[in-house]
């Protein structure tokens, strides 16, 4: 056809920032999230260590509060606000994080696989990487709000009732939360999302999810206890995120072995963590096609 | 490229030598020197696993409505989303004007594609529908509501537009397919099977909006087992089978290519027993045929151009005077029959 025949004209308008364009999949991932009701109560419900904390911490520095209860100065019944306290609030919004995500999270590519759409998103000006990510930063929302945006707001607010620089004397704690809630959201948010790419229904996919994160346990455990070894913890990513947590949070060791975790060196725990992510990266990279494949 | 279809033909096992028998009739196959204004596949073959999907696929594509056509299983859809870059060849190369299809980002601004899956996210509506698809394309809000409307209109579905797409019929569903694959003006649009499951007044309306496309430089790739509707609408043709294009080009080129299966011409004239006892006499003309009512002949011929020389000899030498002249299996369907019906047999 002649050039000067050619009259259609293409889109020339403006475009947004190729950059942040995989938000676009986080916003409609989030707009899916809370049409369920019951799963909204969850994520309400998973607030509530949250709000007692909150109370802990301000009853373990109000002098007028403890006076009215008639508790005596800090003791054993006040709470001691320190890096126990921390962890293990981290610890209980962690599991929250996971049951919520358990619960929906393995829709957010399972959904588009049983509706074929992903010839319709990947025929976009999009890559596979960036669909990941857009999925990928729903969960990694959602376990933040209710993991370490909860926890930094109580350390902060700790501080301010401290005062005397206790911030700065526990500043190290700020990256030890940072560290623990991205390394679980990352195994979280990777294991939710391989496990939906390979089942297309929500339910089996969550079961997945559930299997692989307390199977493994089990067959670690019948590795320890067949060969005399602690080694078979390398196949409990829990086990593993806990080790990790108590070196980074700065348990002594004499807590740790109390609590039998130091079955295995801390570099052990990094590498059974990197190895379940780097599983799941690779589940993805085989299953996330856009295309399907008849046979016969 | 071209090569003599007999010899296609024949072949029925080998099939590394098949690709050598294609048959070519496109127009040439650099109009521009960096194939800025074609789809150029070269040598082009992807398996999965062990499974073919197409194999040595050479093809320039110029504007214009190019209809693909096969079997089930041949290859279509493969050769699809090679050139949308949902997936990449196993060998050879991919180039859509230009662009790769390994950079989605530049590749999808001016691709529009339209998958055969009847499926879409639950709870959508056909408005957010598109509207989603733009704002992927990375439109800001008032050009995806903009654009968003004005593909509704272009298809017909302003009215249910938001109403959800799980209500909608299967017709509606498919003209909502078409409209976000149109919707940000690509250059090039790449439709599987768009016509499946609309009635006659949306097929009507919607080739036309194909071909006015086509008409309009838009590269235009569509999929479909309704011969006689690519046939109506296409400018070139894209015979699939197997995994392997059979032939390619105008659809009368391509015929005038098939030398196996003499060309039928319908003549309609003041005297068919003359012109039949005529034609006859001619070597390349193998049938001539009275049809029923007795005003006519169907000849069957293997130089077409030949006949029509003699028949022009003969309306002044015999005086006679002609009503109609048609080429009676000069389209997709007879072409179809002939390269991949025989092909099918076959193998």
């Amino acid at each position: 056809m002649a050039v000067y025949k050619r009259s259609y004209k293409p889109y020339e308008g403006g475009t947004t920032s190729d950059r942040w364009r995989f938000l676009v999949l986080t916003r409609y991932g989030f707009s899916g999230l809370f049409d369920s009701r019951p799963f909204t109560g969850a994520f309400v419900l998973s607030f509530v260590p949250f709000l007692i904390a909150v109370a802990g911490i301000y009853f373990a520095h109000s002098a007028t509060l403890r006076a009215l209860l008639q508790v005596r100065g800090p003791g054993p019944n006040t709470a001691q606000i320190n890096n126990y306290f921390f962890l293990a609030f981290l610890g209980i919004q962690s599991w929250l994080s996971f049951l919520l995500i358990t619960w929906q999270g393995p829709q957010l590519i399972a959904s588009d696989l049983a509706n074929n759409a992903l010839p319709l998103i990947l025929g976009r000006p999009i890559s596979r990487t960036e669909y990941v990510l857009g999925k990928f930063l729903v969960i990694a929302s959602l376990v933040s709000a209710v993991t370490w945006i909860p926890t930094l707001l109580l350390f902060f607010l700790n501080g301010g009732m401290e005062g005397n620089g206790w911030i700065w004397s526990h500043f190290w704690m700020l990256g030890s939360i940072l560290l623990a809630s991205w390394m679980w959201i990352a195994i979280v948010g990777l294991v939710a999302l391989a496990a939906s790419t390979w089942l297309k229904w929500r339910v089996a996919a969550s079961a997945l999810m559930l299997a692989f994160f307390f199977v493994g346990p089990g067959f670690g455990a019948a590795i320890n206890f067949t060969l005399g070894t602690n080694w078979g913890h390398m196949l409990d990513v829990l086990y593993a995120v806990k080790l990790i947590w108590v070196g980074l949070f700065r348990v002594p060791v004499s807590t740790a072995q109390t609590f039998n975790m130091l079955g295995i060196p801390q570099w052990a725990a990094w590498c059974s963590v990197a190895g379940t992510c780097g599983l799941s990266l690779f589940l993805l990279n085989r299953r996330l096609k856009a295309r399907e494949v008849v046979r016969g | 490229m071209s090569a003599s279809l007999g010899d296609r033909v024949q072949v029925t096992g080998d099939r590394e030598d098949r690709t050598s028998n294609v048959v070519s009739a496109s127009v040439p196959r650099h109009s521009d020197a960096n194939g800025q204004d074609r789809i150029i596949l070269e040598n082009v073959s992807k398996f999965y696993g062990e499974v073919l999907g197409v194999n040595r696929v050479n093809l320039s594509i110029p504007p214009g409505v190019t209809g693909l056509v096969g079997p089930n299983g041949s290859g279509k859809t493969t050769l699809m989303n090679l050139m949308t870059g949902l997936i990449h060849p196993t060998e050879g190369r991919v180039s859509v004007l230009g662009i790769s299809p390994t950079r989605p980002e530049e590749l999808f601004r001016r691709v529009g594609y339209c998958a055969q899956f009847d499926s879409f996210p639950k709870g959508v509506t056909g408005f957010s529908f598109i509207y989603n698809t733009l704002r992927l394309h990375g439109l800001d809000d008032r050009e995806a509501v903009r654009l968003s409307q004005e593909a509704m209109e272009r298809v017909g579905m302003t009215e249910p537009a938001l109403r959800k797409v799980a209500g909608y019929s299967k017709g509606m569903r498919q003209r909502i397919r078409l409209a976000q694959a149109i919707a940000h003006h690509p250059t090039v649009l790449v439709l599987d099977e768009p016509l499946n499951g609309l009635d006659p007044m949306a097929r009507a309306e919607s080739l036309e909006l194909f071909q006015a496309l086509g008409k309009q430089g838009l590269h235009v790739i569509i999929s479909s087992h309704i011969l006689h509707e690519v046939d109506k609408m296409s400018d070139q043709v894209i015979l699939m089978s197997s995994g392997y294009v059979v032939a390619e080009g105008q659809i009368h080129t391509v015929r005038t290519e098939v030398k196996e299966h003499p060309m039928q011409i319908l003549i309609r004239c003041s005297d068919p027993n003359l012109l039949a006892s005529r034609v006859f006499a001619q070597d390349h003309v193998v049938e001539a045929k009275l049809i029923d009512d007795g005003k006519g002949v169907l000849v069957r011929t293997r130089d077409a151009d030949a006949f029509y020389l003699l028949l022009n000899q003969l309306v002044v030498k015999e005086k006679l005077s002609l009503d109609t002249v048609a080429p009676a299996d000069d389209d997709v369907n007879s072409v179809y029959q002939y390269l991949i019906g025989s092909e099918n047999k076959t193998i």
